[in-house]
C-alpha cells in the first residue's frame, strides 16, 4: 500500500511505496551543462573503475548523451514523458502523475519499462546531431538559438524516492541512511530485472554472467575518504561539483549545493515530474528554448538560465562558486567568497580549494624588442 | 529504509481484507469481463490438498538414481498430473496480460491477481527413492526453449516447494510464512545452457576476451557468482513468504533438463535425509507436500509472473520393502 511523502521538487506530497525518510545527509551534485563538451572522459573514468568486467561491456554508469537525439539507453526519457499522462505546473506544483502514481492504478509500483539489449548498444547514438537545420547563410546571433544541442552528462541521481528501490521485489535496493546513496545488494538481488522497468533513469543495469543487476555506487569509497567520484575529479571540463544537499527549509548558504539549488535556484533536477527526487542537479543550457528545457527540468528553468546569463557576470559568489568546479578532488562541504577568491572547506573544514575569480592576467607587448620577435600569445 | 522482510502472509486485517475482496458488493465494483481472481494468501494457509486423496507417490528402487530424464529407471512409473494457475504477480512493474481497464477496478488491498483464463502447462509428476537418494521428474509443456537471461530476455525455470515443517500445517504454498518457511529447488534452462557451452546470448552481446578485465570483475565474480557452484543448473532455497527468497549457504540439490517433443524433462536429485535445517527432510515410509511452480520465459515470466500449483499436492514417500518382500 503506498504512503504518502513529500517531494519538494514538485512541490506537493505525492505517494509511494514506502515511508519517507531522508537519510542524515544526502549525496548530490551539481553539473553545468554549459561547460560540458562531450569529451567523455568521466565515462572512461567510471568505466575504467567499475565495469570492465564480462557481463558490463554495455554499461555505461556514467554516460554523456546528446540531447535531444542522443539517450542511453536509446529515447530513455521520451518513453517514460509518453507513460505519463500530460500534467503541467501550477505555481511550482506539478499537477500530472508520477511514476508512482501512474503506477498505483495498476497496482503496480513504478511506471516504467525494460529496454531491448539493442536500445542499450549505442550509448553514443545522436551525438552532435541538431535539432532544427541550418539553412545557407544561417548567421546565429542571441540566445536561444534556433538550431541546437547540448550535452548531458548523466549518472545515477541516488534519488531521495528512488523507482528501482520501490520496483524491487525482494528489497535487495537500500539508500544508505549515512549519505543516501543507492546500492543493490549483490548477495539479494535474484536478477529479476523490476529495478532496471523501475528506474525512470535508466541506470540500473544487468549483468548477464552474473544474473544480478549492478548500478552507479556513487564511488561510496572514494566518498567515505571525502574524496568526490571518479566521473567527478576526473571531469576535465571542471563541469562538476559533488557534495550534500539539504531539505529546502534547511539550506545553508555556505553549502555550495544548497546555494546553487535552493538559494539561487540556478541548478535543477532533471525531470522532477517522475517523482524520485533525483539529487544530480543541473545548470541548464542557456542556448536551448525554453520549452524542452522547461520539460527536462520544470518551471524553474526560465529563471534559472536568466540568473545565469544576467546574474553571473556581476554576483561575486556565485562567480567564485562556479570557479570553484573542479578545483580539488576532495568533497567541498562549505565555501565563502571573499575579495574575489573563492575559498572551499572539506568536512573537517580543512582549506582544500583556493580559486581566485579572476585569473591574474599579464598582457606582454605584441612585440619584443630585445628578441626581436613578434608574439602570438601575448596573455 | 527498513531492511525487514515484508510478511504478506501476516499482519492484523488479513481476515478482512480477504472478506472484502470476495464480498458481492466489491465484486460489483469490478469491470464486466474482468479476467482475473483476487486472491490473499490467507485463504490458502493451511487448505486441504485439492490433487486427488494420494497425492504423488514416490516409489522405491533399489536401482541407482540418475539425472538423466531418459534413464530406463523411470519407464512404467506412474506420472501424476498436475494443475497450474496463472499468478500474474505480486507488485508488478512491467505489467500483466490483464487489461488496464481491469487493474484500474482491483481493490487496493490487492496482493496477488491471479489469471484463470490464461492458458498452463499441465506438469506430469513421477517420483522415485532408493532410499538414500530421491529424485523427482516434472515433464511440462513448453513451446519456446529460452536458455538466454540478458538485459532483455528471461529464461525457463522449474521450481519445486517443500514445506520445512509439517506442524501444524504445511506452512502456505505461495512460498510460505513468516516463521514457516519453506524449501525450494530451483532449476535454470540458462545455467544449464552455460554448463553446457551454449551460452547464446553469445551472438547479441560478445564477451571480452581476457585483455583488461579490472580486479573489481574478479572481487565481484567471487563474492557473488551467478551459479553457486561452476557446475551448478540449479540452487536451493529457503523463504518465508514472498521477497524473502534466500539463497542457502549449503547446495544440496541437483537437477538436469531435456528439452524435445515440445516439452522440458527436469529430473531433481538429492540425499533424502539432510543436517542442513533449511531442508526438507524426506524419509521412507514419511509423507510431505509439494508444489510446482514453471516459468516460461518466452513470456516474460520471472519473479512472480509464474505459474503455480495453488495448493499443497501431498506426497506419500513408499517405505524400503523389508527383506524377501
Amino acid at each position: 500500500m503506498m504512503k504518502e511523502v513529500y517531494n519538494w521538487q514538485i512541490g506537493r506530497r505525492m505517494k509511494y511505496p514506502y515511508e519517507g525518510k531522508r537519510p542524515k545527509r544526502q549525496f548530490a551534485a551539481v553539473f553545468d551543462t554549459n561547460k560540458c563538451i562531450a569529451c567523455q572522459t568521466c565515462s572512461v573514468a567510471c568505466k575504467t573503475t567499475w565495469t570492465s568486467g564480462r557481463g558490463q561491456e554495455y554499461m555505461y554508469w556514467n554516460n554523456v548523451e546528446t540531447k535531444p537525439y542522443g539517450g542511453y539507453p536509446q529515447a530513455w526519457d521520451f518513453r517514460v514523458l509518453e507513460m505519463l499522462p500530460a500534467g503541467g505546473w501550477k505555481d511550482g506544483v506539478y499537477t500530472g502523475k508520477t511514476i508512482f502514481e501512474k503506477a498505483e492504478e495498476q497496482k503496480k509500483k513504478a511506471e516504467g519499462y525494460l529496454p531491448a539489449l539493442e536500445e542499450w548498444s549505442y550509448p553514443n547514438i545522436g551525438e552532435d546531431e541538431i535539432y532544427g537545420t541550418v539553412e545557407q547563410g544561417m548567421h546565429i546571433e542571441g540566445l536561444p538559438h534556433p538550431v541546437w544541442f547540448f550535452y548531458l552528462a548523466r549518472i545515477c541521481n541516488h534519488c531521495t524516492y528512488p523507482g528501482c528501490l520501490a520496483s524491487c521485489p525482494r528489497q535487495a535496493i537500500y539508500k544508505r541512511p549515512e549519505d543516501g546513496v543507492v546500492l543493490i545488494d549483490q548477495a539479494r538481488c535474484n536478477g529479476y530485472k523490476e529495478c532496471i522497468a523501475g528506474c525512470p533513469y535508466k541506470k540500473p543495469m544487468f549483468n548477464a554472467t552474473t544474473g544480478r543487476s549492478e548500478k552507479c555506487v556513487a564511488c561510496y569509497p572514494k566518498m567515505e575518504q571525502g574524496i568526490q567520484t571518479q566521473c567527478i575529479e576526473q571531469c576535465i571540463g571542471k563541469i562538476r561539483i559533488q557534495g550534500w544537499i539539504s531539505p529546502p527549509e534547511k539550506a545553508e548558504e555556505d553549502n555550495p549545493i544548497d546555494y546553487l539549488v535552493h538559494i539561487r535556484k540556478l541548478a535543477l533536477p532533471l525531470y522532477p515530474q517522475f517523482g524520485t527526487e533525483p539529487n544530480v542537479y543541473y545548470i541548464p543550457p542557456i542556448h536551448v528554448p525554453a520549452p524542452f528545457l522547461r520539460q527536462m527540468f520544470g518551471p524553474g528553468v526560465e529563471e534559472a538560465v536568466r540568473t545565469y546569463r544576467e546574474s553571473v557576470p556581476d554576483d561575486p559568489v556565485l562567480k567564485g562558486l562556479l570557479v570553484m568546479f573542479g578545483s580539488s578532488p576532495e568533497i567541498i562541504s562549505r565555501f565563502r567568497v571573499k575579495a574575489d577568491v573563492a575559498y572551499g572547506y572539506n568536512g573537517k573544514g580543512k582549506l582544500v580549494a583556493r580559486v581566485p575569480t579572476t585569473e591574474p592576467a599579464v598582457v606582454r607587448k605584441h612585440y619584443d624588442s630585445r628578441l626581436d620577435v613578434y608574439r602570438i600569445d601575448i596573455t | 529504509m527498513n531492511r525487514d522482510t515484508t510478511h504478506l502472509a501476516d499482519g492484523p486485517g488479513m481476515k478482512e481484507r480477504v472478506n472484502r475482496v470476495l464480498t458481492p458488493s466489491s465484486g460489483r465494483r469490478l469491470w464486466p469481463g474482468l479476467v482475473t481472481v483476487i486472491l490473499t494468501l490467507a485463504i490458502f494457509a493451511g487448505t486441504a490438498p485439492s490433487h486427488g486423496e494420494e497425492g504423488i507417490r514416490v516409489r522405491y528402487t533399489s536401482g541407482a538414481l540418475t539425472l538423466d530424464p531418459d534413464d530406463p529407471v523411470w519407464d512404467g512409473v506412474r506420472a501424476y498430473p498436475v494443475r497450474l494457475t496463472v499468478l500474474e504477480a505480486a507488485g508488478p512493474v512491467r505489467g500483466t496480460s490483464v487489461p488496464r481497464e481491469s487493474m484500474i477496478h482491483l481493490p487496493e488491498e490487492t496482493e496477488f491477481i491471479f489469471n484463470l483464463f490464461e492458458g498452463t502447462p499441465e506438469p506430469r509428476v513421477k517420483a522415485l527413492h532408493n532410499g538414500r537418494m530421491m529424485a523427482i521428474m516434472v515433464t511440462y509443456e513448453d513451446g519456446t526453449v529460452d536458455t538466454e537471461n540478458s538485459p532483455d530476455s528471461f529464461r525457463d525455470s522449474l521450481a519445486l516447494l517443500f514445506p520445512l515443517s509439517l506442524s501444524p500445517h504445511a506452512s502456505s504454498p505461495l512460498m510460505g510464512a513468516k516463521g514457516e518457511p519453506v524449501n525450494i529447488w530451483q532449476w535454470r534452462a540458462d545455467w544449464q545452457a552455460e554448463v553446457q557451452g551454449l551460452r547464446g546470448l553469445d551472438v547479441r552481446q560478445p564477451l571480452t576476451e581476457g585483455v583488461g578485465l579490472s580486479p573489481v570483475d574478479m572481487v565481484l565474480k567471487a563474492r557473488y557468482p551467478g551459479r553457486p557452484s561452476s557446475d551448478a543448473t540449479a540452487v536451493e532455497y529457503v523463504a518465508e513468504g514472498f521477497g524473502t527468497l534466500t539463497r542457502q549457504t549449503g547446495q544440496d540439490v541437483r537437477a538436469w533438463g531435456r528439452y524435445g517433443d515440445g516439452r522440458w524433462s527436469v529430473v531433481f536429485l538429492r540425499e533424502m535425509a539432510s543436517d542442513d535445517p533449511s531442508d526438507a527432510r524426506f524419509r521412507p515410509g514419511g509423507k510431505t507436500y509439494l508444489n510446482i511452480a514453471v516459468w516460461d520465459g518466452g513470456r516474460g515470466n520471472v519473479d512472480g509472473r509464474k505459474s503455480i500449483s495453488l495448493t499443497w499436492i501431498p506426497v506419500t514417500i513408499d517405505p524400503i520393502p523389508r527383506r524377501g518382500e
